[in-house]
């Protein structure tokens, strides 16, 4: 009952801080909102497990600790990024619908029914949808579209899956079905299949990403972040969740390995630096559900690219929003010399771009190698191969674009951004390269 | 009982028809008394199912089906109409392509789903055969087609109901999902409406754009 209530309080933080929209102070009491989740995300470990109207695991615990610090970041950042920006109005719209994300990202995650799991991701699409086009730019609309029929679509084709599950199992508790298993039924491996394109149209898996690179590339920074880090995340675990009830491993693999291949193709041409990294994105969701597929290490290594990668990433759009804002552009051939102008923020981006592309000794380097070690001992070198080699593609393309970004010849005399704005897109790279480090140094 | 089922078979025949209707409508109030109309019927067909069945969930399901899903989100869409002028037509091309189209679509994908995948299972529908399936797919095959067809936001989101309708119509043949689950997706749809409003204050037509590709 205690856990439950933290469950309770964990969800409730960002709705009650929406009380802070009747008096326009919306933007402070999200700041404290967002840091009391955080807090309560931490004091959640200790109860657990959490099965009962909510159904928490480790697992889980990992995601929930994901979206609130990532929460608390944008949450932070956004305090600067959006100052003399928009109007008080404008702001405190953005924070109602900021705090309604996340708890529709939390609901979903923690909720013991399968149904109102892919009730909670659809809610995700409602509630971030008009944060893309916060800035309500004539792509920033278009895109909010795209996201919003492309992806709801994809989801009521997954919501097939669910009446087939409760059609075979008789109900959605999830605790109940993973106890019973349903390993042997066809129709259960047709489920999980039609969620793997269902809700694979949220994660962005290909060939249904294609919502992906505009709306991460058109939504203003902190939103990016949320996107990328924990959004696209949150999807991957109700999927894991539906996965585990069947697995037809090797359609999962063919859909990993697609997507691998298909966004590190995107990135050797990619000019908009945000839609790189909005790619970089997919390539990460197609190697954690490679992880997934696999199990065994791999699903431990998917758990650390997830986790390593939210941080890392966060930092990248955190970096790429004070470059937009220094020189209004995402052009990255018409960004240079960031090195001599940006100190802080080049070397979060370096740093970013190092954490998502699985440089060692960032959390991703490792998090790759142990599913490479599951393919391996599984004998899937062919699947290997082609892994490796499309890792390394997008690992050139991204690094290769950001260096010339970052100490190119400077053109123009650029000022470093200031506060929250300068120390949170390092901070959140930093996270990402210390838990690569502290996890090399407890396995070794 | 043989004439209930008879008059499930013939309400889904007609949910399928305004599919049909909404589709090669370019008025779109048209279209929104066409979504209305097929709205009503899967009420009905639940309606039906519940003296056919003797169970209250069916009566609840209807309710709310024409309730939110007939009313609701059509007041929702009307009133955007009202504000916007330029809402009353959508100009479309070449009727009788789009309905060879709509019919080689929505029966390949069916063929292919029912068939293919839905016949292997072990399924059995509650009520005639596990054939009254092919309806709820052929609507919604034709759900995706409106929407792939139509550049508009209010005739994509219409688009976007009646594929959600055809869900409503597989959980009832096949078993009605848990009510909890069933507000859960009938909110979503009206929320997802709402943003739609939004979204066509703004934008109204949906094209490609060359900063978007790649």
């Amino acid at each position: 009952m205690y856990d439950g209530l933290l469950v309770y309080l964990l969800i409730g933080l960002p709705i009650v801080a929406e009380i802070g929209y009747l008096f326009k102070v919306l933007q402070k009491v999200t700041v404290i909102a967002s840091l009391l989740t955080f807090v309560t995300a931490l004091l959640l470990y200790l109860g657990l497990p959490v099965v009962g109207t909510f159904y928490v695991t480790t697992t889980t615990w990992v995601f929930v600790l994901m979206v609130s610090s990532i929460y608390l970041l944008s949450s932070v950042y956004s305090y600067s990024y959006f100052n003399h920006r928009l109007s008080n109005d404008a702001i405190n719209n953005y924070y109602a619908l900021i705090n309604l994300f996340v708890a529709s990202m939390l609901f979903s995650l923690t909720i013991n029914n399968y149904g109102l799991m892919w009730g909670g991701i659809e809610a995700t699409t409602v509630t971030s949808a008009l944060l893309i086009m916060t800035d309500k730019t004539p792509i920033s609309l278009e895109v909010t579209w795209r996201y919003i029929i492309i992806v709801s679509v994809g989801l009521v084709f997954a919501f097939i899956s669910i009446i087939l599950l409760y059609y075979y199992f008789h109900t959605l508790m999830v605790s109940q079905i993973l106890a019973t298993g349903g390993r042997s039924s066809e129709l259960v491996s047709v489920a999980v299949a039609i969620a793997l394109v269902g809700i694979g149209t949220k994660i962005g898996i290909f060939p249904m990403h294609t919502w992906l690179p505009d709306a991460h590339s058109e939504a203003p920074a902190p939103v990016s972040a949320l996107f990328s880090g924990v959004l696209l995340p949150t999807a991957l675990y109700v999927l894991y969740m539906i996965y585990q009830i069947s697995q037809p491993t090797m359609l999962f693999i063919l859909f990993a390995t697609a997507t691998i291949i298909a966004a590190s193709v995107f990135l050797s041409y990619q000019k908009n630096y945000k839609r790189m990294f909005a790619y970089s994105s997919m390539e990460n969701m197609g190697i954690a559900l490679l992880g997934i597929a696999i199990g065994g290490y791999g699903l431990i290594g998917a758990m650390i690219v997830l986790f390593a990668h939210s941080f890392g990433k966060a930092g990248a759009f955190y970096s790429s929003g004070n470059i937009l804002h220094a020189f209004e552009t995402k052009e990255i051939s018409e960004v240079t010399g960031l090195f001599s102008n940006m100190k802080a923020t080049s070397s979060a981006i370096l740093l970013s771009s190092f954490a998502v592309t699985g440089m060692p000794p960032f959390g991703t380097f490792l998090g790759e190698f142990l599913i490479f070690a599951q393919l391996f001992t599984m004998h899937l070198y062919l699947e290997l191969g082609i892994v490796l080699l499309f890792i390394m593609l997008a690992f050139i393309s991204i690094n290769y674009n950001i260096s010339r970004m970052v100490f190119g010849e400077g053109k123009k005399t650029i000022h470093e951004t200031t506060g929250a704005m300068r120390i949170i897109p390092i901070l959140s790279a930093l996270i990402s390269l210390l838990v690569g480090v502290a996890l090399i140094l407890v396995m070794t | 009982m043989m004439f209930i089922v008879e008059v499930v078979y013939a309400l889904a025949a007609f949910t399928l028809l305004s599919s049909f209707y909404i589709l090669l409508q370019p008025f779109i109030k048209a279209m929104i008394s066409g979504i209305v109309t097929q709205s009503v019927l899967i009420g009905l067909i639940s309606l039906v199912m519940a003296f056919y069945l003797n169970s209250i969930d069916f009566v609840y399901l209807g309710i709310l089906v024409i309730v939110l899903r007939g009313f609701l989100v059509s007041y929702l869409l009307q009133r955007q109409i009202l504000k916007h002028r330029e809402l009353i037509r959508e100009t479309t091309y070449g009727i009788p392509s789009t309905i060879l189209a709509a019919i080689v679509m929505a029966i390949t994908g069916s063929f292919i789903v029912y068939f293919y995948v839905f016949s292997s299972l072990q399924i059995n529908v509650v009520i005639g055969s596990n054939g009254i399936l092919l309806f709820a797919f052929m609507t919604m095959f034709l759900g995706i087609f409106i929407i792939l067809s139509r550049k508009n936001t209010m005739t994509q989101i219409i688009g976007y109901v009646n594929e959600e309708n055809s869900m409503v119509l597989i959980s009832i043949f096949l078993i009605p999902v848990p009510f909890i689950v069933e507000i859960t997706v009938f909110l979503d749809v009206i929320t997802l409406v709402l943003i739609a409003s939004v979204v066509a204050k703004e934008k109204l037509q949906h094209i490609a754009l060359q900063e978007l590709r790649g």
